[in-house]
């Protein structure tokens, strides 16, 4: 008995010894794998890496802008849900539950954003680690900065309020107009000083960055500045969010839910109704009663409405033609924006011969029979025409919202006890610990 | 696409060169070169007691050795190589186990016949599954189930394996979750034990673990231009097996249980042992036949729709009677099975071909399998598998799919039916949907080959080794001259989706048998278990085709691809000893340590340590004679469940923007100190045997925690980082109970009656949540996945607006608290009668399809709200406008008469007349009728079939199969 337990123990030993051994000797890193889809933190440092790293940061930043201008633009007079998602219908109807379980849509406007936002930090980060002090006259860096700049404006666009940088509490959106400001005034030494390898590739960054800068400035009440950055920008300048068909996610959002083929999931507010030429298939100018090519509305040539139906079976729905492709670019700002911002510049100064003559700029541009200033009430007459031609001019790219919001409309254009802006992103106040669930301060209603 | 079928059909299996090759080997050794010349043979018959009924399959060793073998048709068995004083014992599921001890002359044979009692109780069964080498159940104290397939399998027949497991076992849930036919079933046990990771219990088949994916795999692929094939329902790999081949299933119920299989154990194992050939048995032969149809239940809520006229005039069909159809169904299968006198076969083929009630919907399924063994001689003994399935599976659209078949049915305007859409179609128009293609075809083959090896007879070695792969093809084609619009298709599209799963498993186990002092024994156990699991999975995608006549991915006028690889290893060792004190008293402690390359780089190896006591008091004089076995057990023990495997990596992933510009974003945080989550559970219960083993009663009580459940912690958004992180934060409690009972009521020769009633309760909570922020539907003290949602509070009828609660209120958990299963059969001569009732209760879900069908202005409900000529009334204003705002929180509480069937046994005088041999005819009918609470087709369904995580919401769902079956089967 005892002669065979021993056995069995030195049997069992040399066993567990002899597996041991073999597991050592074969195992050796058979327990690391590496992962062939993606980029482990350290490899991204490679040089080879950093202008796709610049180009995430910024191309990041266009692909968030088709959905913030839907949901920017249904909370205004803009646009209006008619897709079947009740989150969508609570951005349009105004009636945005606070607890709601999920994030609502206008979650994710906000979410793109403030990725799009942190890559670009992490991006600049990135380049001083690799390249040391020589990042700072490097255009890849310039192209960060200038992307993270635009983030904070189109964040102080469409939202009450955000965090400034990463996980910190939030703060209004007038500070964020300011935040973008500075971050794009600090920039412009720096893009001269860089080292791009064309002419016209700094031209690019400082017209955008311009661009930027007479937008931020006109939000901030910076009348002169405004006028003077606008003009500086060349015209036919255009910056636009670039998509393509490539896949799903560098789709045209707007082209995908709000046009006939596609989703169906959005249209113009029924309010413009009254202007629709159901013939032509364009909203008409409510200035001149002429169509407008800048808002092309497709319909439904077998109805006597000229309207189709919705993604929900039910509400009216006019295909937003403006993107008819899933890789139409969306402006995120142009010449033509800078000539209403030196329009409004000149309103405000009581210069409506000035303001007027700005407009008409965009509107011969596009055939529309150019206007004059009215004999009666003129302050209100030219506002009302810089209005209308800021809509018409920058229908549905995300700067509605805005103008309903700086000008108090909200209540008399699109209805009452609405929020005045889109709230935080339910993500960042969950998970921002310097917020915390329910540390979402605004928006006031209208 | 014809060739790209024919071409998955064909496509050789180089695994199938290697099973020829050891087959080849093994046949090239001359069965005469064994080493049992000169050595006795066992002969005899197994039969039941009472009707004198030969039993096949029934176990029959030497007591000691490696020798046996099991029973044949005729119930016959041989076993060479025994000499001298042997034991004989022979055993069987639903039988009383017999041994005899004879003696054995050399070069001479001596005949034991047995005959067996029916018995409900199974204590005395040879279990292998998680328990550190082959131990009688008595000696076992963690909670270990039996399902004997074979049996199963001849009251109900059925060509799906999870099936077969409905209502088999307490504690394990196996339900059809929608899909039509060959959507995956929800299969899980004892509740929910992860917030992230998957339910489903890890599968081996003899030894081997195989692809238990149930989910949905094509929205893997991402932003590649597609995106969920059918709505979320995936297929079912499990369906790949023909049950006609298991000869029984064991399964771990849980951690304390299944701790010896490590970082995949967690949600229990499921252990599937096909069958084998007999020793010295020509060869026999069983074939099966079986036809039938499927039938829906017509209750969609589309029954008013003729009474509505669309603008042209057209009718509005009801999809109840247009719609459902019967499905024809066929199966064929045989096998045969016998053995030389050391080499054992058993070779099998099947075919079923199962067309859906609600079409195009079928599911066409092949199953090759060759079994072999050898006993080379006293010491070693070889075993190898090899089985090959192909199936071919038709996909119902149906789930959250804009082209979901009876989604566009029942959420279509009947005052909007055209002649081209006759329902009205809330997307896309059946006739286009039913003219899509859309399939899913896989190769599946499984092969092993345990070696056993015992040098002495206290030291035994068992080595396996296999491989189980999958290459399934998902196809997709919308023809270009339908107008699929809604589901963002013009002009047509292709999608080929592609999967390639390989799993290579080895297990090692050494077992010591020894006396230690004071008359204890010792079966001590080491050995090593590894896997390495590597999945590939790649889409093409084309769109946009010039017009009809072409549907290669090719063809089309863009063309998208995606490509995806994962690979994951496991390594593990393990120690036990089972401590045994005379025949009562036992006692098995154990360790298993883990390493695995999904751990984070800080992390090192886990351990998983364990420990059981069984004390059986039968045999004790103050036991009174009415309880013939009672066998008390407790166990704690710890198993684990790995992360994703690449969820511990930081990385940034590579994507595309300005068109085709390349780009790199942060995507995941990552983990370094990313650990398996481990779950320590304590089972306590008895299994006894009253009534002369008549009564079986078996009950379990558990209390199983996660600590370290990994949460996927959401970054906030300006902290970057698309994915959420992984962290090992949260803790799960499941405190819960199970008992079944076995009832031979009646045993009287010609008539036998029996009741089986299996009942469980689960309770589960949210116990911490670490650092995470709480969510709406994440909070502790509440269930993984709870119900919750804001409730309506009052109604303007001015405004036509619902006000709300403030904040979300919870309505209930995701899955029931309670389940009953009650199965009787009847014998009487030549008949036999089954039924399963099933029934659960205390599970809410989110009943989508309500609130959508309102907002969409249809369905039955909110046409009946309607005045005359269709017009709006205030009931109808009103509900619209509550369904507009608010979700649908139904229960999921209902009784399922779940299987009805009648079995004939042929009389051998008539069977002789047609040629066949004993031959047995079956009648049954499948998901026959429920009864529920909900506005719904079925309170099972789900809009992810079977994702875990998609369990709370059914949305453009279908309800299970309902299959009416006739199945002969002879054995000659």
């Amino acid at each position: 008995m005892h002669d065979f337990f021993s056995r069995g123990v030195r049997v069992a030993g040399c066993a567990l010894a002899g597996v041991s051994v073999v597991l050592a000797t074969a195992c050796n890193n058979i327990l690391q794998v590496e992962n062939p889809q993606a980029f482990t933190n350290e490899a991204a440092n490679s040089p080879t890496l950093l202008p796709a790293v610049a180009a995430g940061a910024e191309g990041q930043f266009q692909l968030s802008i088709a959905t913030f201008a839907i949901m920017t633009g249904m909370l205004s007079d803009e646009l209006q849900n008619t897709s079947t998602w009740i989150d969508w219908k609570q951005v349009s109807d105004g009636s945005i539950t606070v607890n709601w379980p999920t994030a609502g849509a206008y979650s994710g406007a906000q979410d793109n954003l403030l990725r799009a936002r942190f890559d670009a930090i992490s991006a600049a980060q990135r380049f001083e680690t690799v390249m040391g002090d020589s990042a700072h006259t490097s255009p890849l860096f310039i192209q960060v900065e200038i992307s993270r700049a635009w983030d904070d404006l189109e964040l102080a666009m469409g939202f009450c309020e955000s965090p400034p940088s990463p996980g910190v509490a939030t703060v209004s959106d007038a500070a964020m107009f300011q935040q973008a400001y500075d971050s794009l005034k600090a920039l412009l030494p720096l893009i001269q000083a860089a080292h791009f390898s064309t002419a016209a590739e700094r031209t690019a960054r400082t017209n955008l960055a311009n661009a930027g800068l007479a937008r931020a400035s006109l939000m901030l009440g910076k009348y002169t500045e405004a006028d003077t950055y606008a003009a500086a920008v060349p015209a036919g300048y255009e910056y636009d969010a670039i998509y393509s068909t490539n896949s799903g996610s560098q789709n045209n959002n707007m082209t995908v839910q709000g046009t006939f083929t596609n989703n169906r999931s959005y249209t113009i507010r029924n309010i413009w109704d009254q202007y629709v030429d159901t013939l032509t298939g364009y909203m008409r100018d409510p200035l001149s009663g002429q169509d407008d090519p800048r808002i092309p509305l497709g319909h439904d040539n077998n109805n006597a409405t000229g309207k189709w139906y919705g993604a929900d079976g039910i509400s009216p729905f006019y295909s937003m033609t403006k993107y008819i492709n899933l890789n139409s670019p969306i402006p995120i700002t142009n010449k033509a924006e800078m000539n209403l911002i030196q329009a409004e510049v000149a309103w405000h100064n009581g210069d409506y011969p000035t303001a007027v003559s700005d407009m008409n700029v965009n509107r011969l541009a596009v055939g529309l029979p150019a206007l004059t200033v009215p004999a009666t009430n003129p302050d209100s007459g030219v506002f009302n025409m810089l209005l209308q031609e800021r809509f018409a001019t920058m229908f549905a790219q995300g700067d509605r919202l805005q103008d309903i919001y700086r000008f108090g409309l909200m209540a008399s254009r699109v209805g009452t006890n609405r929020p005045l802006k889109l709230p935080l992103s339910y993500n960042e106040e969950q998970n921002n610990r310097a917020i915390g669930p329910g540390g979402g301060k605004c928006p006031g209603r209208s | 696409m014809d060739r790209l079928r024919s071409t998955l059909r064909l496509r050789p299996t180089s695994a199938w060169l290697v099973f020829a090759a050891v087959i080849a080997a093994l046949t090239a050794v001359p069965l005469s070169t064994a080493s049992a010349q000169g050595a006795g043979v066992v002969v005899g018959t197994v039969t039941e007691r009472g009707t004198g009924q030969p039993l096949q399959g029934a176990s029959v060793l030497i007591a000691g050795t490696q020798l046996g073998t099991a029973t044949d048709g005729r119930g016959h068995y041989v076993i060479r190589g025994a000499t001298g004083r042997v034991t004989v014992r022979v055993q069987r599921i639903g039988f009383r186990p017999a041994a005899k001890t004879i003696q054995v002359p050399a070069a001479d044979s001596v005949a034991v016949d047995f005959e067996l009692s029916a018995s409900a109780v199974e204590l005395s069964q040879v279990v292998t599954t998680g328990t550190g080498g082959a131990v009688e159940k008595r000696e076992l104290g963690a909670p270990l189930a039996v399902v004997d397939v074979a049996s199963v399998q001849a009251v109900k027949p059925s060509t799906d394996m999870t099936q077969v497991l409905e209502g088999q076992v307490a504690g394990l849930r196996s339900v059809s979750v929608g899909g039509g036919v060959g959507g995956a079933m929800d299969l899980r046990i004892r509740g929910v034990s992860s917030f992230t990771l998957d339910q489903r219990p890890v599968v081996y088949i003899d030894g081997v673990k195989v692809d238990n994916r149930a989910s949905d795999w094509t929205a893997s692929l991402g932003n590649q231009g597609c995106c969920n094939f059918n709505g979320g329902v995936g297929e079912d790999r499990l369906s790949d097996l023909n049950p006609n081949d298991i000869d029984h299933i064991e399964i771990l119920k849980g951690a304390a249980a299944a701790t010896l299989y490590g970082s995949e154990a967690s949600n229990g194992v499921i252990q599937i042992f096909t069958k084998r050939g007999q020793t010295d048995s020509p060869p026999q032969w069983t074939i099966g036949a079986g036809m039938g149809f499927d039938r829906q239940r017509p209750n969609y809520p589309t029954k008013l729709y003729p009474n509505f006229t669309g603008p042209d005039g057209t009718r509005a069909l009801d999809m109840n009677k247009t719609l459902i159809k019967s499905g024809p169904y066929g199966s064929y299968d045989i096998q045969v099975r016998g053995g030389a006198r050391q080499a054992t076969y058993y070779v099998s083929g099947a075919y079923s071909d199962e067309v859906g009630s609600i079409q195009p919907n079928d599911e066409k399924r092949g199953n090759l399998r060759v079994n072999v063994t050898w006993d080379a001689n006293t010491k070693w003994k070889f075993d190898v598998r090899s089985a090959f399935d192909h199936n071919m599976i038709n996909s119902l659209q149906s789930g959250n799919n804009w082209t979901s078949l009876t989604g566009n049915a029942s959420n279509g305007d009947p005052r909007q039916a055209t002649a081209l859409r006759p329902y009205g179609e809330a997307w896309v128009s059946v006739a286009d949907i039913q003219r899509m293609t859309s399939y899913n075809a896989a190769n599946h083959w499984t092969g092993g080959l345990t070696i056993n090896y015992q040098p002495f007879e206290h030291f035994q070695n068992r080595l396996t080794v296999g491989n189980d792969q999958v290459s399934e093809a998902k196809v997709r084609f919308f023809p270009p001259d339908g107008n699929y619009t809604s589901a963002y298709v013009h002009n047509g599209e292709k999608d080929d989706d592609f999967r390639n799963q390989t799993i290579y498993t080895a297990d090692y186990l050494g077992q010591i048998s020894f006396k230690l002092p004071f008359g204890i024994g010792s079966d001590f156990a080491f050995g090593g278990q590894g896997y390495y699991d590597t999945e590939w999975l790649s889409a093409s995608i084309g769109k946009v085709f010039a017009g009809p006549g072409v549907s290669t991915v090719s063809a089309a006028s863009q063309t998208f691809g995606g490509e995806i690889y994962t690979h994951q290893v496991n390594l593990g060792g393990l120690v036990q000893d089972r401590f045994s004190y005379g025949d009562r008293l036992y006692t098995t402690v154990g360790l298993r340590i883990d390493g695995n390359s999904a751990f984070g780089k800080n992390y090192g190896f886990q351990r998983y340590p364990k420990i059981d006591v069984a004390y059986n008091l039968d045999g004790y004089k103050w036991l009174p004679t009415w309880i013939n076995s009672f066998k008390l057990r407790g166990a704690i023990g710890k198993a684990g469940k790995a992360p994703g495997p690449y969820d511990a990596f930081l990385t940034l992933a590579p994507g595309a923007v300005f068109t085709n510009t390349p780009s790199l974003t942060p995507s995941s945080p990552g983990n370094l100190n990313l650990k398996p989550e481990v779950t320590t559970e304590i089972d306590a219960g008895f299994d006894a045997g009253f009534f002369h083993d008549r009564l079986g009663v078996s009950a379990s009580v558990f209390k199983s925690g996660t600590n370290d459940a990994i949460l996927a912690i959401p970054l906030p958004p300006s902290s970057g980082f698309s994915q959420a992180q992984q962290q090992n934060v949260g803790g799960i409690q499941n405190t819960g109970w199970d008992l079944s009972f076995n009832w031979v009521t009646i045993d009287r020769g010609d008539l036998q009656i029996s009741n089986d009633l299996k009942l469980d309760g689960n309770h589960n909570k949210i116990t911490d949540l670490g650092s995470a922020t709480p969510t709406t539907s994440v909070r502790v003290g509440y269930p993984v996945g709870g119900i919750w949602s804001v409730a309506p509070k009052s109604y303007d009828a001015g405004t036509k607006t619902w006000t709300s609660t403030d904040t979300a209120v919870y309505f209930g958990p995701p899955m029931p608290t309670f389940d009953l299963s009650y199965s009787p059969t009847v014998r009487f001569r030549q008949f036999q009668a089954y039924m399963l009732v099933t029934a659960a209760r205390g599970a809410m879900f989110n009943n989508a399809d309500r609130p959508y069908r309102f907002r969409e202005h249809t369905g039955d409900e909110y046409l009946k709200l309607l005045g005359p000529g269709g017009a709006d009334t205030p009931a109808a204003d009103s509900t619209v406008a509550l369904w507009s705002r608010f979700t649908d929180i139904e229960s999921r509480d209902n009784v399922e008469l779940r299987e009805i069937s009648l079995a004939w046994s042929v009389p051998r005088s008539l069977s002789a007349f047609a040629r066949l041999g004993e031959t047995t005819v079956t009648f049954s009918v499948h998901n026959v009728m429920w009864w529920d609470h909900c506005a719904c087709q079925d309170p099972y369904t789900n809009w992810a079939g079977a994702s875990s995580f998609g369990v709370s919401t059914a949305f453009l769902t279908d309800p299970a199969p309902r299959q009416f079956r006739l199945t002969v089967r002879s054995r000659y």
